[in-house]
């Protein structure tokens, strides 16, 4: 395999100024609200957050000794400053290849924002639609990790919709438009404990979701009879908690041994027929030197594996500067471990935003006639790569066989003149994207068995859930990886410029939608709705009693039993 | 022939106040097929629950028997934004896929609903369908707020709407409704029109 990366030949200099006529702006998001493009190049000024009052103030992002920083200033508290980026050169990277932002919804719930993020819910200044939808079905868990003060056990109060407010919930998201959310997570605490798990799966199947996953420990799939029960009702992926392959990182992130739990639950996904995605937190000094060994493990196990998505640690409540500086990892460390710890994938050559892809979607929605999903995401929320891995298990990131930069602008430039012309002919637009691809596709450098046509049907798999990815033994498809990290912030590093833009939304009881980093940092609006809609003291005591008093309800119950009823 | 027991049954179950045993209720009823679908659809589009009315709205969309047509333009008036635009959705598939309906007689008076989606649901719609007379259509509406008179952020969202459309310059045409205009909400207009990156001549 040649050591060449084609999605480097448009970097140096003068590239950003070349990238720029590719790149399709819109000037207002779709209720009329003018939409401020990206701000570029360091330094860079944006707004943040107070970690100490979450009061907004200004925000500068800047160079220094390599690293990318954010400093600011509290009136009140003081100075902040956090790494945002660990290696300027990757964040220069990913902010390059920005392809413009998208123009929102149509239907936002909040017409008249003036505030971001604190006139939430969505509003007609976000500019993004909901990319991946997640509900949160209980706020209780089967574990008792030592750095989560969320669950029903730690918070003293239960949240738990019911099957009716899961319904609504499901069908706001069905309503967004242009475009019906399509992928949905049902999260927690853990999902799987909620009384009715099975039936929400079913609701989402039937109100039209295509692509349906738990955010999960993965505790319950131990039993198989539970993981058959769940594909049946309609369960795709298990984004599956996976913070090591050994249990001395267990014992600090969770407060148990889970290696052996993990494995047999991976065996179970492997025998019902579901796919994986690994999801590691990842804490620099407890977990960051087995990055390579999560990627080599998940290789290992490509037939059910369908991407990594590793989540570097946010901080909430207070935290000394030290420690925060100490535990702090980036994206960029994450692609520097990367390449150090396996040698896979280079670091930054192979790696783009996970924004990169709008061109194609915008490609998707004009053949379909309708805007299609679209991830116009800020480009550091996130960074991924695909590899193509062959029948013994090697893998080849998708950069050194296909010009990706350049197939992306291709596309853009497709899109942007079929837009501006009157006619609008599917089949010739079909046949450009066509050669798009041909043209920047390279067979010689390609892996084994993966011709220009067995390429295009990997393509067809990753938007067509029936054709799959490496399904059919991979006669159809080629197996693929993503292999992708995504930072969510903290009040520390925290950028409204890049939660305008947010992809991965929370649908909740009272008809609004959350942008992540609003519901769980930030405003932290959870905290409101969860209390609002937590189950009352004598609601929480009778469920308990007829699931025979859970181990997760336990000290929930047992302080309850102590405090008077007024004052639960 | 429909049983009067199925429709006691049916009535009894629309009843229930729990809206997730009267949602399976619906699609038991919906699978079964013992009431015609303008009944079925009537009755559902009754219920308090928004989310009953959307979900009646795709049950009968997989029936497509005799009467759903007539429901979709019943549905156009609800009281929910987002029934309307269901509603509105559908009617623009069934035109496409080919079925007798006058897409811009009907869909038209929601170009001037007071929501805000609504009116650019419906405009983009209008858009993709290819029908004639579109741009036409959408300008008269944006030339009618402004001649109303209403505020700018009123102006600048129906702008919006303009922007949809595939020219990025007001006809010659139409241009000169705009100059007929009183110079002030001329102004306006073009301000909204120029925020929202559409070009047109005015003298």
């Amino acid at each position: 395999m040649a050591n060449t990366s084609l999605g480097s030949k448009v970097d140096g200099v003068g590239a950003a100024a070349d990238h720029a006529k590719y790149v399709y702006q819109p000037r207002l998001t779709y209720l009329g609200t003018p939409i401020t493009p990206r701000p570029k190049g360091l330094p860079k000024e944006t707004q943040s957050l107070c970690p100490e009052c979450t009061a907004i103030i200004p925000a500068i992002i800047l160079e220094e000794d390599g690293r990318v920083m954010m400093m600011k200033t509290c009136r009140e508290h003081g100075a902040f400053k956090d790494i945002v980026y660990s290696d300027v050169k990757v964040y220069l990277k990913m902010e390059e290849y920005d392809f413009g932002d998208n123009r929102g919804i149509m239907n936002p719930k909040v017409t008249n924002a003036e505030v971001c993020p604190t006139d939430c819910g969505l509003c007609d200044i976000h500019t993004s639609h909901t990319g991946l939808a997640n509900i949160d079905l209980t706020n209780r868990c089967n574990l008792t990790c030592p750095i989560c003060f969320a669950n029903a056990n730690a918070a003293g109060y239960l949240y738990e919709p019911s099957f009716e407010q899961i319904l609504k919930m499901l069908q706001t998201l069905r309503d967004e438009r242009p475009v019906a959310v399509r992928i949905i997570q049902f999260s927690g605490g853990e999902p799987t404990v909620h009384p009715r798990f099975l039936d929400c799966l079913r609701a989402a199947k039937d109100l039209g979701f295509s692509h349906i996953q738990i955010a999960t420990n993965g505790l319950l799939f131990r039993d198989l009879e539970f993981a058959e029960k769940a594909k049946e009702a309609g369960l795709h992926t298990l984004y599956l908690q996976f913070d090591g392959l050994t249990d001395d990182v267990y014992l600090k992130t969770r407060g148990e041994p889970l290696i052996e739990a993990k494995v047999k639950a991976m065996e179970n996904v492997r025998k019902a027929g579901l796919k994986i995605v690994f999801v590691p937190t990842i804490v620099r000094g407890v977990n960051d030197h087995q990055v390579g060994d999560i990627l080599k493990f998940a290789l290992q196990n490509i037939d059910i594996m369908s991407g990594i998505s590793y989540q570097p640690v946010t901080f909430t409540g207070r935290i000394s500067a030290r420690e925060r500086m100490e535990k702090r990892f980036t994206l960029a460390d994450l692609a520097i471990n990367i390449e150090e710890q396996t040698g896979l994938i280079r670091n930054p050559d192979d790696w783009f935003p996970l924004a990169c892809t709008t061109p194609f979607s915008r490609l998707l929605g004009l053949v379909r006639g309708d805007e299609t999903v679209t991830l116009s995401c800020h480009n550091h929320c996130s960074l991924g790569t695909y590899l193509f891995v062959d029948a013994q298990g090697n893998s080849t990131p998708v950069t050194r066989f296909l010009d990706v930069v350049g197939m992306f602008r291709k596309m853009n430039e497709i899109v942007e003149k079929s837009q501006m012309s009157r006619l609008r002919i599917k089949n010739l637009i079909k046949a450009q994207a066509f050669h798009a691809l041909r043209k920047y596709f390279d067979e010689s450098l390609a892996p084994e068995g993966l011709t220009f046509t067995r390429f295009l049907q990997t393509l067809d798999g990753f938007v067509d859930h029936s054709k799959g990815r490496g399904a059919l033994d991979g006669r159809y498809t080629y197996k693929t990886l993503l292999v992708a990290g995504m930072h969510f912030m903290d009040s520390y590093n925290y950028d409204i410029n890049r939660v305008k833009r947010c992809v991965i939304h929370y649908s909740t009881p009272d008809g609004t939608i959350y942008p992540f980093c609003t519901y769980n940092s930030g405003p932290v609006f959870r905290e409101k709705v969860e209390r609002e809609f937590s189950l009352s003291r004598e609601e929480v005591l009778r469920r308990a009693e007829e699931e025979g008093y859970p181990k997760e309800l336990r000290r929930l119950v047992e302080k309850m039993k102590g405090s008077s009823p007024c004052c639960s | 022939m429909i049983k009067e027991s199925d429709r006691f049954a049916f009535g009894d179950v629309l009843k229930n106040p729990d809206m997730a045993e009267r949602y399976e209720a619906m699609i038991s009823m919906g699978e079964a097929g013992s009431l015609p679908t303008e009944e079925l659809g009537r009755l559902c589009l009754r219920d308090d629950e928004p989310f009953i009315r959307k979900r009646a709205l795709a049950m009968l969309a997989t029936r497509r028997e005799k009467g759903y047509l007539d429901i979709l333009c019943e549905a156009l008036r609800d009281r929910d934004p987002m029934v309307r635009i269901i509603a509105a959705e559908h009617l623009h598939a069934c035109a496409l896929e080919g079925e007798k309906v006058r897409l811009v007689e009907v869909l038209k008076p929601l170009l001037r609903d007071s929501d805000p989606g609504v009116r650019t649901r419906v405009a983009s719609l209008l858009i993709n369908s290819g029908e004639k007379g579109i741009t036409e259509l959408v300008l008269e509406v944006f030339f009618e707020v402004l001649d109303r008179g209403r505020n700018q952020e009123e102006i600048d969202r129906h702008a919006v709407l303009v922007a949809l459309l595939r020219d990025r310059k007001v006809p010659k045409h139409l241009s000169k409704k705009l100059d007929s205009l009183a110079e002030e909400k001329k102004l306006r207009g073009l301000l909204a029109l120029r925020r929202a990156g559409i070009e047109a001549a005015s003298s």
